[in-house]
């Protein structure tokens, strides 16, 4: 008789799935819990001083600090401002790469959009503040055509500019993946039905575009209204933005307590902008498409 | 002039002339097959009606109005991809009605319409689905329901029924034919598949590298191609080459190892030519009936609704199709006799 040799393996799933699990819970949820802890802490933990005690008294203050309110709003409303123009100047580039240009030059302009990633963040910032400083390229440029000002170098329509150039290719990329799915066919049909460039873009591009938009939105307004390294670097003396506060209370101030309820309040309310401008764009993609 | 006509069409990609000076004419709510192998330049005049791709040269005319410098958009023509093209992002409803909200119909008729169009295509019912959840031959449906929604002046599709599956194919082939009486709607049908554009037209142009190499109804076609492309192309004809001669009145082909009657349409004795002959006109018979030719049959293969019997007649190759039992008892490297009437020859000239 033959015996039912039971075969020994460990039940792969589970053994395959631990790195990433393992990343995901040092890297992403850890950080999180110790954030929230964090913000019911007195001053600093490891500033050498005795166990400071749990207390509210770090949301009591962010309650009343005028300063940090005012700096959200401005932050978020530079957010939304550079991700808008990101968008508008991101979807016809991406239209241009992924259907109007010959394949064999998708590649090279796809390099050119990724291009700014091969350098460094800071050598970008100083790029630009080199092109826009007073004396500089586009200074000297603008007067010898006779237009005189002062350069825009140190305010915050500097840190809008230098921002929407350093994020415009995410939103490219993402836009791109989107529309390379997006048949010619698709197009052609649209235009055979009646359909004339600008119908067509927003009954049939935009709604295949929306998963890639998403993306993209999120690539760029989560890191711009948290960002400060650009308004420090060229927002002069009015360029703080919120994450210029957060940097000093961690930085400069040493109190990591307060720090980390301002963080997670910036959190709170990005996740919350993030699912209405989600739902917005779902809305409008079943408004076009129909319900199913 | 009802109808849609095409006046020399003639457009080159680069070099490469793919139509050399195309006309024809489908009369009002006929149905038009353009039949080819690829390449042969069928799809361009589909995307030059309909505006998708522009003619070097030569008019399109709908229902006698000149169209070729219209912009597709405003052509009102209905057209069914060879892939559908049907919107992702849209439901099957969504989809149907797109032309009419691009009409600006108002939504309470746009919806009875769509459901119409479903009905008309046997969809009723399908609007709130997804179409990408939808089987190949419910998506050709929606495709097609989404054309003729619209009642546009000519329906043109384009391969619609090669991504499908033979049982299926059949289906749509008589349905597409049926809705398209049922309309009354002039329709032109690109494909490369004979056997669909016979069954479905009523009238067929054959295309061979940017020509009309025929033209005519589908029985026409069939019988008397005009050509050795065309009859290789429509039904794969047996070619057999042999020298034109003359008895007591009647013409041959003759070889020293065989002779088939024909009718004489040209040429003069002596002459070298190429007869047509399709395997399923050739009857077996005695060896002294009139006209008997020597078969030697080679090889003999049951494709279940004929009986495909390979072999030779003299040295050269032939290919008779018989139907049911009579080749059921045939031997293959055995001789047999075959004969054949002439009115089921064509030939032409060797070139």
């Amino acid at each position: 008789m033959q015996k039912n040799k039971r075969k020994r393996t460990i039940h792969p799933a589970s053994l395959w799935t631990l790195p990433s699990a393992g990343l995901l819970l040092s890297l992403t949820i850890a950080p999180l819990v110790m954030l929230l802890l964090f913000s019911f802490m007195n001053r600093n933990l490891f500033a050498g001083q005795p166990w400071p005690g749990w207390t509210l008294g770090n949301f009591t203050r962010m309650f009343q600090a005028e300063a940090f309110w005012s700096l959200l709003w401005k932050s978020l409303g530079i957010g939304l401002l550079v991700t808008a123009i990101c968008i508008v100047a991101a979807y016809p580039a991406a239209w241009a790469i992924a259907k109007v240009v010959r394949p064999r030059f998708r590649g090279t302009l796809m390099m050119v959009v990724i291009l700014p990633f091969f350098t460094s963040q800071l050598l970008l910032i100083y790029a630009m503040m080199n092109l826009i400083q007073t004396g500089g390229i586009v200074m000297t440029a603008l007067e010898s055509l006779g237009i005189h000002g002062n350069s825009i170098l140190y305010t915050n329509t500097a840190t809008v500019l230098v921002l929407v150039y350093e994020y415009v290719p995410y939103m490219i990329l993402c836009l791109y993946s989107s529309m390379e799915g997006i048949g010619d066919n698709l197009v052609h049909a649209s235009h055979i039905l009646g359909a004339n460039r600008a119908k067509t873009f927003i009954n049939v591009v935009f709604p295949m575009s929306v998963p890639g938009l998403l993306s993209g939105i999120l690539l760029v307004f989560v890191p711009v209204v948290g960002t400060f390294v650009e308004p420090n670097l060229v927002g002069g003396s009015n360029g703080m933005m919120v994450g210029s506060m957060i940097n000093t209370q961690y930085k400069d101030n040493l109190n990591m307590g307060y720090g980390a309820v301002l963080s997670c309040t910036l959190l709170i309310v990005l996740c919350v902008i993030m699912a209405i401008i989600s739902y917005g764009a779902r809305r409008a993609q079943r408004k076009i498409g129909g319900d199913v | 002039m009802s109808g849609l006509t095409v006046e020399n069409l003639r457009k080159s990609f680069g070099d490469h002339e793919v139509l050399k000076g195309v006309s024809f004419h489908v009369e009002s709510g006929k149905f038009l097959s353009l039949l080819g192998p690829s390449g042969c330049g069928k799809t361009t005049i589909l995307r030059i009606i309909c505006g998708l791709e522009t003619a070097d040269e030569g008019s399109v005319l709908v229902d006698g109005a000149d169209v070729t410098k219209i912009k597709p958009e405003k052509r009102n023509i209905g057209l069914v991809f060879q892939n559908y093209a049907l919107f992702p992002s849209m439901n099957v409803a969504k989809n149907v009605g797109y032309g009419l909200k691009m009409q600006k119909v108002p939504p309470a008729e746009i919806e009875k319409r769509v459901s119409e169009a479903l009905e008309l295509v046997k969809l009723g019912g399908y609007e709130p689905r997804r179409v990408t959840q939808l089987s190949g031959g419910e998506q050709q449906r929606v495709a097609l329901a989404r054309a003729l929604v619209t009642k546009p002046n000519i329906l043109l599709l384009d391969e619609p029924l090669s991504a499908l599956d033979r049982k299926i194919r059949a289906e749509m082939q008589y349905e597409i034919r049926n809705i398209q009486r049922q309309v009354g709607i002039t329709t032109v049908f690109v494909t490369h598949d004979q056997e669909e554009a016979l069954t479905m037209s009523d009238q067929i142009i054959l295309l061979h590298g940017g020509q009309i190499e025929q033209q005519g109804d589908p029985f026409t076609i069939y019988s008397q191609p005009a050509s050795v492309f065309a009859s290789d192309f429509l039904g794969k004809a047996n070619l057999i080459s042999g020298t034109l001669a003359q008895e007591d009145g009647q013409w041959f082909i003759s070889d020293p190892a065989f002779r088939i009657p024909v009718k004489h349409v040209g040429g003069r004795e002596g002459d070298r030519v190429k007869a047509a002959v399709r395997g399923e006109y050739f009857e077996f018979c005695a060896q002294d009936a009139p006209g008997a030719n020597p078969f030697r049959l080679e090889k003999k293969i049951f494709t279940g609704l004929a009986w495909r019997l390979i072999g030779r007649l003299g040295d050269q190759a032939l290919d008779i199709s018989a139907l049911g039992n009579s080749a059921g008892t045939m031997r293959e490297e055995a001789d047999y006799f075959v004969r054949i009437r002439p009115e089921n020859v064509v030939y032409y000239n060797n070139d």
